[in-house]
């Protein structure tokens, strides 16, 4: 029952179970968007608020799947709880806003040197601070991530002051006419809104997550990462360099941090501290999804959003987080696997 | 607690109908014997007969899906390792699990401790237990840098300083060299003169034909066959099973 | 071959010794020194604590904050809103914290949370305890509760002026406290169960030990003595909330002395504590007014973490068992060199 193993992509076992989750998750969404005012109705006074909260925590929700499951496949390959994670993120929104405000790039389209700059900094992490201990217990390596964070934290904070930083996209109203129908934003599903920014990252995390396991699913170097991640010694014995896949997965998870890093500067204020909510989000996400389990991480993440923002409405304050660790306890003890468990009995 | 006085006369140790599944699997079928005071038992069989699932559910890492262990009598089915330990059964691992940081003698300490509140008493019969496997020059380094034939005679050392009456032994020779064998099958042999009843798995067939007063055979987790060694040894359905497995094992 | 010195253990000469030692310390300091003198000792104390769950039972928390927390408020709830001296609030908060530990710890070993899981869980419940509180009116959401001045304050009022001595021997006090009931419980029967639990815990129950009491004793024991620690920084420090009570700093905060110095040594918390309270000072003082060559750092705050976070990093990786640990395991290895040695004398095989 202890989460020892863990399959990065999942078993065909898990792959019954992720299709029963996501079966689910779609009839659900289907009839509450076919049916959106009537629902809307029995939720009473509150539903518009409501209804706003389960559009808005959809949508964050994407975000969270992407940097959930960079989190949780550095922990299936890796056996390391990354707690730089959330600071890496905040790493990747300042080289975005640097872009963005030096040479007016569009924020979405730094999303390539993001990413790469990302990659390259995990990689550098794995192989000169994480490689020389690899062999030692988990909450060592936690630690070094840890001492990295704190770190990274207080670099950003000293060279960029505590001062928020953001970014208006210029787009963020309009219109566009695609032949039989006019497409204008901000959406407005149901009366609720959902501004471009958003929508666009929901779209786009979900991509690059379809992406990523397309990746881990169909390429030989998604194949070697799992094998890595199922068994380093037999995989090393059948010729898969280990020691370059760690840095290169590594390198993929903090690429994953780097693109959600990307698509939420449009719409959040940048301060050294903005990649902590992340990081806390992502750790309860991939617990959720079970350790090490991608499909897990990318249901977890949509589910967390959505429990963050509805339960941000039933504990008004700041503590919309409140709902989300009570989510994570429960299931922690009703399901120690995660929700989706482990992927091998 | 109940005491079935029909079938257990006398018995230390009483196997009945002990059934074990793991999803699907069955490592164990309707295994039933029993051990005398003062017996020593083989348990013997080709690999993946369940030899150490049995041992697991007697010492109560894991209970059976069916079946009864009684001890002296008393069912004690079920319940968690510590409290079988305490109700006199003592185990050692095949994959030995030694108390890496801690000294030998602390590590046979922790036995001792079960059987006297005092820590100066405790420490005394840890240290006897220790001179007693050969450990003494050994006594005071850390488990962990212990060779195999070492972390052998710790498991032993520990299970002896828990003072049982049954002691579980899980292939306590394998890895070891022949020259390594035969002291602690003469230990064997003097923890036996003491008194303690012993069960033991082993593959080492020189070592079961000597020691063993009854052998049980296993085989796919049913009990194949009991007797004495020469019984066991000449019954067909015994050789069978050997040679079928080697059989398999080279046509594979 | 070597037996333990006598019937008295050593480790209590030696902190027979420093406590002595450490009585003499308010003469040489003023105040602000004395007050980085209590902040030593103090974080001494709760990674000492932390020590016994982490270190000692291989139960890696990394959400103490839970048990301080439950501490500091205690003492503040009994006190402001029911005038109760804080020292009440030391043994509700102890008793609250111990509970807290037990609960907590139990629910994670019934369901056999391990590794990453149980971290993880640890954390969640301290973030849990902090979201309550910013909601909770009770214990005045988030602005947190401040120590009411108390005219001619006696010691128990727990209550002195900032900057004084008395502080520095009431943690000194704690401080002892603890380090006695480390070394009596490592020294314990209970103590050697808790240790072979880390070690392995199927052997310890092969071998009657019941591994689910024991974890609960050294929870429990580490959750007390890191509740009296927060019912004193509160007083201290005239004022908590709930990111002070139960953030994840302080959960760092607590942790990081027990890793520098040494995970599962007796000393190392508090060898950690001695090293990095001066340096946070240092860095601190450092930022405040630099000289020439480091002006650009002048004002500018995170400096000082910015090396806590690289030493860290950088003990992890050269020094993985602390500084006095490594020291420990060094003596340890030449010991063991050395009885090698006789047994090739002897001609033992």
């Amino acid at each position: 029952m202890t989460a020892t193993t863990a399959s990065v992509s999942g078993s065909r076992v898990d792959r019954r179970t992720a299709v029963r989750w996501a079966t689910a998750t779609i009839v659900a969404l289907a009839i509450l968007l076919l049916n959106g005012d009537r629902i809307a109705l029995l939720v009473g006074p509150n539903r518009s608020v409501l209804l706003q909260a389960t559009v808005t925590g959809l949508l964050i929700g994407g975000v969270y799947s992407l940097v959930s499951m960079g989190l949780t496949l550095i922990y299936g390959v890796l056996h390391i709880i990354n707690f730089a994670h959330g600071a890496l993120m905040t790493i990747g929104m300042y080289t975005s806003f640097l872009l963005v405000a030096r040479t007016g790039l569009d924020p979405y389209a730094s999303i390539v040197v993001v990413v790469a700059l990302l990659f390259l900094f995990g990689a550098v992490i794995q192989k000169f601070l994480l490689n020389p201990i690899m062999d030692q217990s988990l909450e060592k390596k936690l630690l070094l991530t840890l001492g990295l964070s704190i770190f990274i934290e207080n670099l950003l904070l000293v060279l960029f002051t505590p001062t928020p930083k953001a970014i208006q996209l210029p787009y963020g109203q309009g219109m566009l006419s695609l032949g039989l129908f006019d497409l204008s934003w901000p959406f407005r599903p149901f009366g609720a809104v959902a501004t471009l920014s958003r929508t666009l990252a929901f779209v786009g995390a979900l991509a690059l997550a379809g992406l990523l396991y397309l990746l881990l699913q169909r390429t030989r170097f998604g194949t070697a990462i799992r094998a890595v991640a199922d068994n380093p010694r037999g995989a090393a014995i059948v010729g898969v360099n280990v020691e370059r896949t760690y840095l290169l997965t590594f390198g993929l998870g903090t690429a994953c941090v780097g693109a959600a890093a990307t698509l939420v500067l449009p719409f959040l204020s940048l301060e050294p501290t903005t990649g902590d909510a992340f990081n806390i989000i992502a750790f309860v996400v991939v617990v959720l999804g079970g350790m090490g389990n991608v499909i897990g991480a990318l249901l977890g993440g949509i589910l967390i959003g959505l429990t963050q923002q509805i339960g941000g409405v039933v504990f008004p304050g700041q503590s919309n987080l409140l709902g989300v660790f009570i989510l994570f306890v429960l299931a922690l003890y009703l399901r120690p696997d995660g929700l989706l468990g482990k992927a091998k009995a | 607690m109940s005491v079935d006085t029909a079938a257990s006369d006398g018995a230390l140790l009483s196997i009945r109908g002990v059934t074990k599944t793991f999803s699907g699997l069955t490592a164990l079928e309707d295994v039933s014997f029993e051990v005398q005071p003062g017996q020593i038992k083989g348990v013997i069989g080709p690999n993946g007969a369940g030899k150490t699932t049995l041992f697991n559910v007697i010492a109560g890492s894991f209970p059976p899906t069916a079946g009864e262990v009684l001890l002296r009598g008393k069912v004690v089915t079920g319940l968690p390792s510590h409290r079988i330990a305490r109700a006199g059964i003592a185990r050692t691992y095949q994959l030995m699990k030694p108390f890496g940081t801690l000294s030998v003698r602390d590590n046979v300490l922790i036995a001792a401790l079960q059987r006297t509140g005092s820590m100066k008493e405790a420490r005394v019969r840890a240290g006897d237990v220790v001179e007693r496997v050969g450990l003494a020059s050994w006594a005071d380094d850390q488990a962990a840098g212990l060779s195999t034939a070492g972390r052998k005679r710790l498991e032993l050392a520990r299970a002896l300083a828990l003072e049982p009456d049954l002691l579980l032994l899980d292939e306590v020779l394998a890895g070891l060299v022949p020259s390594e064998r035969a002291p602690v099958m003469e230990l064997l042999a003097e923890i036996r003169r003491g008194g303690v009843t012993m069960l033991f798995v082993e593959h080492v067939m020189a070592a079961v034909m000597e020691l063993s007063d009854e052998i049980v055979v296993l085989h796919h987790g049913q009990v194949l066959a009991t007797g004495t060694p020469d019984q066991v040894t000449s019954d067909p359905a015994v050789v069978e099973a050997y040679l079928g497995e080697e059989q398999s094992d080279a046509d594979a | 071959m070597t037996r333990l010195l006598g019937r008295v253990d050593p480790n209590y000469l030696v902190l027979a010794a420093l406590a002595v030692a450490l009585l003499f310390v308010p003469f040489f300091l003023e105040g602000a020194g004395v007050e980085v003198a209590v902040r030593i000792l103090m974080f001494g104390m709760l990674a000492t604590a932390w020590n016994v769950m982490a270190g000692y039972a291989g139960l890696f928390s990394f959400g103490h904050a839970a048990y301080f927390g439950l501490g500091a408020y205690s003492g503040a709830y009994l006190l402001v809103v029911h005038g109760l001296s804080p020292w009440i609030g030391m043994v509700v908060g102890m008793v609250l914290g111990a509970a807290f530990a037990a609960m907590t710890g139990f629910l994670s070993f019934r369901y056999k949370l391990t590794g990453a899981y149980f971290v993880l869980t640890t954390f969640a419940f301290a973030e849990m305890l902090r979201l309550i509180a910013l909601n909770l009116d009770l214990v005045n959401g988030a602005v947190g509760f401040r120590v009411p001045i108390v005219r001619d304050a006696t010691i128990w009022d727990l209550q002195f002026a900032p900057g004084s001595p008395a502080y520095y021997y009431v943690i000194l006090g704690m401080l002892i406290v603890t380090l006695v009931v480390t070394i009596a419980l490592t020294r314990s029967r209970s103590g050697y169960f808790i240790v072979a639990i880390r070690d392995n815990e199927d052997a310890a129950a092969s071998l009657g030990v019941n591994p689910l009491r024991y974890k609960l004793l050294a929870v429990s024991v580490s959750g007390a003595l890191t509740a009296a620690g927060g019912t004193f920084y509160f007083q201290f420090l005239f004022f908590i909330d709930p990111p002070i009570a139960f953030g994840a700093p302080i959960s760092v905060e607590i942790l990081l002395p027990a890793i520098i110095g040494g995970m599962g040594t007796l000393w190392g918390p508090l060898v950690g504590a001695a090293l990095l309270v001066p340096l946070s000072e240092l860095t601190s003082s450092l930022v405040r007014s630099p000289p020439g060559f480091l002006g650009f750092l002048e004002g500018r705050s995170g400096v000082d973490l910015m090396l806590f976070g690289a030493l860290l990093v950088a003990i992890i990786i050269f020094l993985p068992r602390g500084v006095y640990g490594t020291i420990v395991d060094r003596i340890g290895v030449s010991k063991a060199r050395k009885r090698g040695r006789q047994r090739q004398l002897e001609g033992a095989s």
